[in-house]
């Protein structure tokens, strides 16, 4: 099984390096690990390199929410958000503490919490300091997985109107592009209603988007 | 020249000193600044001192500061020598007219002490013509012109000083223009040469200097009395040998204007002769665009409080604070310039969108009616593509689809990166775990010594060998259990070890406790 998936990776890199990213893209799609970090990547640059942005746009963010100290994934979302055009993209629920260092928090978290296990015999003021450290890291780890679980952002597949209501002849309010994040609010029937990053509400179809946390809604 | 009085008091000949006080202008209106100057002539050296000025109804706003001289004369031989000084002081007048005395002004010097004669003072209503004041002075006056002397409200009225002099003007030390309640004042660019010119005034050659200029806007309408205008002014007497420069104090008669009313729709900030323009706005735009609609008025009036019209938005658009920017004429005699006025809007909805139109509106004074000048309506689609902040490189990339795609930096991973591990759940697991260690409370060790250890130790044995928890057992349920487990006879022999152990711990024995406990301890473990 293994084996096989690593053989279906490395053609799907053949054909991507031959040029062919939407069969590279293909090809990983048939075996999809939506929670590892490696296929996402290598299916994002494939649907980018294929011009899929809102597929690429989807990977990256969600790559960029898991590292945001990946160069790699920060350089090349930002190729596709040019590629896309300029967007009103929604933040993350508390932005700020989802793009936190977490590689840095991780590494001090650690160190802190070896230095208090050495120090555990003597519980001196090194050992609670390291304790007060290690525990504020978890804290924030652990924070930001319950946020990433809260993340209900949706990327248009490709560009479409928010409409002011459910409905195909509603009064569009603006036109999205494609790989721009949204706020999914609400849900009705095929319907999803949504929130640009500047507040602005709407609705659009449900196929029209694809959810961060994997695949289209 | 207004008519001085004079009064001087001679002193009588016991006193030394001689005081004479002269009041200007005379007379005075209501509430006028007027100068007293007392003049003092004695034989003492001592510095003068005013005992009392003797106001009446006057009163004091300042002292205008003395001067003070000597004079030596040789007369049959004999030495005269008398100190003279001088002191200024202002006044105001009192408010109503009628006669009020001033003084007498009593001075001491020294021992000396004297008083100048009471000196009585006519003062007249702000707004009256004083005879003659213009031309009483057959060489030296000052006149004030107003210009129009009919102005609306609001309109500029300018205000001009003219010197007439038959003798030589060297200068003006100090233009004071006429006032009334009621009207606000714009400095104008006066003239730094004063012309001049010879004009023929009551059948007398003049020159005539212009010395200032000043405008006005009147805030309501009726007559408008302007009074206090004076000048001081430098002029030549005699020559520069035996005459020299001396300053005189001018003073101007009330100038009288007639303000007329505008129409009820028109307000004082609005007069003026003006010329409105206006910018045009794009009939398509982006979504968030700023747009700018921008109006100049041009011309001359009061253009600094010009009024421009509120402007209503329809939903959808929004308005920012307008910037509103004058820039004045300089070197006219009309006050007047350019006013822009920007109001920055931003379409917030996308659709067709109508900017109302507005209407500036001004008072001509010359056409004596009422102009307006339409700006807008204004009509715009606004397309729903989002703004493009400037500056954003991401927003370059938002012409559509002319510009080629980019497509990633680099080639598939084969491998996670070690980032991505630390990232990964289970590590953040092991983490933890390694902290939640860190909060375990600290195991409790036991604070019992080597004898309680070994006791457990014996405890352990026991329960090793016999099968079953021996702690509170009693001894005879002890026994009663090693019977069953061990056999009578090994019973028999615990019962021996346990009360040698009893007698080592608790009364004399010849071998120590511990050692009866190890035996105890190894003799369960091979009876097990």
């Amino acid at each position: 099984m293994m084996l096989s998936l690593l053989l279906l990776a490395a053609t799907a890199q053949e054909r991507f390096e031959a040029g062919d990213a939407a069969a590279a893209q293909n090809l990983l799609e048939k075996s999809p690990r939506l929670s590892d970090p490696v296929w996402r990547y290598n299916r994002a640059v494939s649907a980018h390199a294929a011009g899929r942005l809102g597929r690429a746009m989807a990977d990256y963010e969600w790559l960029t929410l898991r590292d945001p100290e990946d160069d790699a994934v920060r350089i090349n979302r930002l190729l596709a958000r040019l590629d896309r055009g300029a967007g009103d993209d929604a933040e993350p629920p508390l932005g700020q503490l989802a793009r936190l260092p977490l590689r840095t928090i991780f590494v001090f978290g650690l160190l802190a919490a070896l230095v208090g296990l050495l120090r555990l015999r003597q519980r001196d003021a090194l050992f609670r300091l390291a304790r007060l450290i290690s525990s504020l890291s978890i804290f924030l780890l652990v924070m930001h997985h319950l946020l990433l679980a809260l993340d209900s952002r949706t990327v248009t597949v490709q560009e479409r109107a928010l409409l002011e209501r459910p409905e195909v002849k509603a009064r569009s309010l603006l036109e999205i592009p494609e790989g721009n994040l949204l706020d999914a609010v609400e849900t009705q029937d095929e319907w999803v209603k949504v929130r640009t990053g500047s507040g602005v509400m709407g609705w659009m179809k449900s196929g029209d988007l694809i959810e961060l946390s994997g695949e289209e809604q | 020249m207004r008519l001085l009085w004079l009064g001087i008091l001679i002193a009588a000949p016991a006193q030394a000193l001689q005081v004479v006080a002269e009041i200007e202008p005379a007379p005075a209106r209501a509430g006028e600044r007027v100068q007293l100057t007392l003049r003092v002539s004695s034989d003492s050296r001592a510095a003068v001192k005013v005992q009392d000025l003797g106001l009446g109804s006057f009163s004091l706003i300042s002292k205008g500061g003395s001067s003070s001289s000597t004079q030596m004369t040789f007369s049959g031989g004999r030495r005269n020598v008398v100190h003279s000084s001088v002191h200024r002081f202002v006044l105001r007048a009192p408010q109503s007219p009628g006669e009020y005395p001033l003084g007498p002004v009593k001075v001491s010097a020294g021992a000396q002490v004297g008083q100048s004669a009471q000196v009585p003072v006519r003062v007249v209503s702000a707004g009256d013509v004083v005879r003659g004041a213009k031309n009483t002075s057959e060489e030296l006056f000052v006149d004030f012109t107003v210009d129009p002397p009919e102005p609306f409200v609001g309109q500029q009225f300018t205000v001009t000083a003219h010197v007439y002099s038959r003798v030589r003007l060297e200068g003006v030390a100090d233009l004071d223009f006429p006032e009334a309640k009621g009207v606000w004042w714009e400095q104008l660019e006066n003239p730094s040469r004063a012309g001049s010119e010879v004009v023929v005034y009551s059948g007398r050659r003049y020159r005539r200097h212009m010395v200032g200029r000043i405008a006005g806007f009147a805030e309501r309408e009726g007559e408008l009395v302007l009074t206090g205008g004076e000048a001081a002014v430098q002029v030549m007497q005699g020559d520069l040998f035996f005459g020299g420069l001396k300053e005189k104090t001018l003073y101007a008669n009330p100038v009288t204007l007639n303000v007329q009313a505008l129409p009820s729709d028109a307000r004082a900030t609005q007069v003026g002769r003006y010329s409105v323009r206006h910018g045009y706005i794009a009939n398509r735009l982006n979504l968030g665009d700023v747009i700018e609609l921008k109006v100049t008025v041009k011309g001359d009036g009061n253009i600094k409080a010009f009024p421009l019209p509120e402007v209503r938005l329809a939903p959808g658009l929004r308005g920012f604070t307008p910037k509103r920017d004058v820039v004045m004429n300089e070197g006219s005699t009309l006050i007047g310039g350019t006013l822009t006025w920007v109001l920055p809007i931003q379409a917030t909805v996308p659709g067709k969108h109508r900017l109302q139109a507005m209407d500036v509106r001004w008072f001509d004074p010359d056409k004596q009616s009422i102009r307006t000048a339409r700006v807008g309506p204004f009509e715009f689609d606004v397309v729903g593509t989002l703004a493009v902040p400037k500056g954003d490189p991401a927003a370059q990339a938002d012409s559509g689809s002319a510009h080629p795609l980019r497509g990633p930096i680099g080639s598939f991973r084969s491998e996670r990166m070690t980032a991505s591990w630390l990232a990964h759940p289970g590590a953040i697991l092991i983490l933890a775990l390694l902290v939640l260690l860190l909060w375990l409370p600290r195991k409790v060790r036991s604070a019992a010594g080597p004898e309680e250890i070994r006791r457990g130790e014996l405890e352990l044995a026991l329960e090793a060998a016999l099968g079953v928890p021996v702690r509170g057992l009693g001894r005879d349920e002890l026994l009663d259990q090693a019977a069953q487990a061990l056999g009578v006879e090994r019973a028999a022999e615990l019962d021996e070890q346990l009360s040698a152990l009893d007698a080592a711990a608790y009364g004399p024995s010849e071998q120590t406790a511990e050692a009866i406990k190890a035996r105890l301890v190894a003799w369960l473990g091979t009876s097990s």
